[in-house]
């Protein structure tokens, strides 16, 4: 037997793997209560995930600073100030969309963490493809060539306008730097434009510095980290919620450049990168 | 002082991850400079929060200016930050040894090395459950980078082996978490412990499993340890220092937190869990046949790399083993075991590599003669060996006595628990002393040349042993951290109370 398999750790692992699904099945052939919880849990005002949808967090923050509990005073939040698109001044994110205003500013630092898992993931890539390549595209047509260059102008704008208004419609940061990586790819296959992996990290590593800069001087100017400390506007005008904007922004930059890094690499590897 | 200074051990890595990349366009060096420096800053701050919270107990640090449990916030507990300062010394030793070495990629390297102190400085900080995730998968994927860089076949396997069983691992955590979310509406960890116990019985079980199987693939136990043989073997030697060591913190970390802290519920002497069946008797199950395999695993095997490494995944079973009886001996006995696997596993792997310098094969045989070869190396491999047996007077000594007396009490399974025990102990006292015994083997015929150390192995390798010697020589200190750590794994009220200030829980 070789070293290096080890088939009884293999089998045990199918077997305990197994278990685990048919364990998952079993809730089809019983009837439970389902996830029933206690009475206090079952109000659906009591959660926490509750506040983050009526985007009132400081206002239940600021009764609770004064009596300390949860539960008692969840009726006040019934009354918190609705909130009016075009009139509504200095929320505390000014946000017209509730995704953005919860990845960006309720869990910033979640959005931080899989903005670096996308980095380390493009970094590992060009760290073990760097010495391989794989070029093998035919010669583009006629029809692809002038196809691409009609459309990829296009798609770069549709990409800046969705990173530009991430905190009033659908989309954001990473739809808008996957859009701006397929324009990428389109001109790589299409005219074979030759872009530079260098310049490509350059933006890539300058705006994940930036992102990280803006939220560490929330610490100079709010006390804390990713907090935000620009003017937030009015709801729903373009210049509402600056630093949501200028962060997301950054990040559609970043994770544009960041996938096409990985498309050039996954292309030639980094043979024309002169480093 | 600064309650935001927990925040920045994350932050300054991160930042100047980014920064390595840049300036290190310019000159390979500057970025080796950047790495250094930044674990420096990052040791220093951790002793002045690891001061802040003997005095001021736990720290909360909150992200975002959301008070918890609204917004994501860190929490520095005893446990969590003397463990830091641990893996921080294990970090400074293997990037060390990274910078001592000529690589094409080292801007690339540092990058990825720095994500990785930010990522478990994360994990042992967070208070908060998808975070945890976050930086779990920052981990795995740094793992991986790192296990393949030797551009070999048998580390490409290795890493893709990891990548795996860590992304099988981190779906069913994901799982968890949306049933967590689902039911209770919060993700933070002291909310989640307050009313974990409100969950019907059926969902609480299911969420319990899903974690366990996803913790489990981190924490190399046993039907999911078969990426160990071709991820030791196949990488460098860092990166060995860092998977034995760092991710051995990191995972035990991650165990007592969602398995004491938040599922568990502590009383005066030991933890209890409200499910409807014996959780104590599956982690036994579970550990008990980890250690047995991972032992006759290590046992069998002739790669040095793999023997250490198929060893390390098993004191990491043992001191899982001894956290699981639930006991405050047994936690106590499994924090001494870990301090000593902790600082012994790298010097192993770092005295073995310099003792083998030079052989083609990294197998039993080039062990031979070592001692004539590389004298000083030799003694720190004996200590190293030593240290991680149980030789009376290391901590591991202590912490196996423990375990021996902890097991008389009165607790299902005790003379299995002495079975496992004694059978990994003696199993363990073979492999090495067969090792141990081939570096005094004279070969008369050839001419014997000493290997030149390298500065920076003889000041790491050095450090280690000291560390170990200082345990050693100084019992009650080694007491009073270790009693303490465990009062603070026991204070679970504490550790809710420090990040709600109203939570309530009653002591059963």
């Amino acid at each position: 037997m070789r070293e290096s398999d080890f088939n009884v750790g293999k089998f045990f692992a199918f077997l305990f793997v197994l278990i685990l699904f048919l364990f998952m099945l079993s809730p089809l052939f019983e009837e439970g209560d389902g996830a029933k919880i206690d009475k206090n849990l079952s109000d659906i005002k009591n959660r926490v995930s509750y506040f983050h949808s009526l985007k009132s967090v400081k206002e239940i923050e600021r009764i609770l600073s004064d009596n300390n509990d949860f539960s008692k005073y969840r009726e006040i939040t019934d009354s918190a100030k609705t909130v009016i698109f075009g009139e509504s001044k200095d929320l505390e994110n000014g946000t017209a969309n509730l995704v953005t205003s919860i990845v960006l500013d309720y869990r910033g630092f979640d959005t931080l963490g899989e903005l670096i898992v996308l980095f380390i993931s493009i970094l590992g890539l060009t760290i073990i493809l760097s010495t391989l390549s794989f070029a093998k595209f035919e010669e583009p047509s006629f029809l692809q060539i002038t196809g691409v260059k009609f459309v990829t102008p296009f798609m770069i704008l549709v990409g800046i306008y969705i990173f530009l208004h991430g905190h009033l419609s659908p989309g954001g940061g990473f739809p808008a730097g996957a859009i701006i990586a397929t324009a990428t790819l389109f001109s790589l296959i299409g005219c074979k434009f030759n872009y530079r992996v260098s310049n490509l990290k350059f933006i890539e590593s300058n705006a994940g510095f930036f992102v990280i800069l803006l939220a560490t001087l929330g610490l100079y100017f709010t006390g804390s980290f990713f907090g935000n400390y620009l003017p937030t506007g009015i709801v729903g005008k373009l210049y509402s919620s600056s630093l949501i904007l200028i962060i997301y922004s950054l990040v559609g930059l970043k994770v544009g450049a960041e996938l096409s890094v990985g498309i050039k690499t996954l292309y030639n590897g980094e043979k024309d990168d002169d480093r | 002082m600064n309650y935001n200074l927990p925040v920045l051990l994350i932050a300054i890595p991160i930042l100047f991850s980014f920064l390595s990349l840049i300036l290190g366009s310019f000159n390979k060096i500057l970025s080796k400079i950047i790495l250094i420096s930044v674990i420096i800053f990052n040791i220093i701050s951790g002793i002045c929060i690891y001061n802040s919270v003997l005095k001021n107990g736990n720290i909360l640090t909150v992200i975002g200016n959301y008070l918890p449990p609204f917004g994501i916030n860190l929490i520095s507990t005893y446990t969590s930050i003397s463990f830091l300062i641990l893996l921080y010394i294990v970090f400074l030793v293997a990037s060390l040894i990274f910078v001592s070495k000529n690589d094409d990629r080292a801007d690339k390297i540092s990058s990825v090395l720095l994500l990785y102190l930010a990522s478990s400085t994360g994990i042992l900080l967070t208070g908060d459950i998808f975070n945890l995730f976050v930086f779990i998968e920052i981990f795995s994927i740094s793992n991986i980078i790192l296990i393949s860089i030797k551009d070999k076949k048998l580390s490409i396997k290795g890493s893709l082996k990891y990548l795996i069983i860590t992304s099988i691992g981190a779906s069913l955590y994901l799982f968890g978490i949306g049933f967590l979310y689902g039911i209770l509406g919060t993700l933070n960890l002291s909310e989640i412990s307050l009313n974990f116990d409100n969950i019907s019985y059926f969902s609480k079980v299911f969420i319990f499993l899903f974690f366990l199987g996803s913790i489990m693939a981190e924490l190399e136990v046993f039907p999911f340890n078969f990426w160990i043989s071709d991820s030791y073997a196949g990488s460098k030697n860092y990166v060995n220092i860092l998977l034995s060591g760092l991710s051995s913190i990191v995972a035990l970390y991650i165990f007592i937190r969602l398995f004491l802290t938040v599922f568990g519920y502590p009383t005066f002497i030991s933890f209890s869990y409200s499910l409807p069946f014996n959780v104590k008797t599956l982690f036994l199950t579970i550990f008990g046949l980890s250690v047995i395999v991972n032992e006759l695993a290590a046992l069998s095997s002739k790669n040095v790399k793999r023997i250490l490494g198929f060893s390390s995944a098993s004191s990491l079973s043992l001191i899982l083993l001894s956290l699981s009886t639930g006991l405050k001996n047994g936690v106590m006995a499994a924090m001494l075991i870990a301090i000593s696997v902790i600082i012994s596993k790298p010097l192993l792997f770092l005295s073995s590599h310099q003792i083998m310098k030079g052989k083609g094969e990294k197998n039993l045989n080039s062990f031979i003669d070592g001692f004539r070869r590389n004298p000083l190396f030799s003694i720190l491999f004996i200590i190293g060996v030593f240290t991680l047996v149980g030789f009376p007077l290391t901590p591991s000594f202590w912490g196996k006595f423990l375990l021996f007396i902890s097991a008389t009490e009165k607790i299902s399974y005790t003379t299995l628990i002495l079975v496992i025990v004694v059978f990994s102990i003696t199993i363990e006292l073979f492999y090495y002393f067969r090792l141990m015994h081939k570096l005094f083997i004279k070969d008369e015929n050839i001419k014997v040349e000493k290997t030149k150390n390298n500065f920076v192995y003889i000041f790491s390798g050095i450090l280690l042993a000291s560390i170990i010697i200082f345990f050693s020589v100084k019992p009650y200190f080694t007491q009073n951290i270790v009693e303490k750590t465990t009062e603070d794994i026991f204070d679970k009220s504490g550790y809710i109370k420090s990040c709600l200030k109203s939570g309530e829980i009653d002591d059963r």
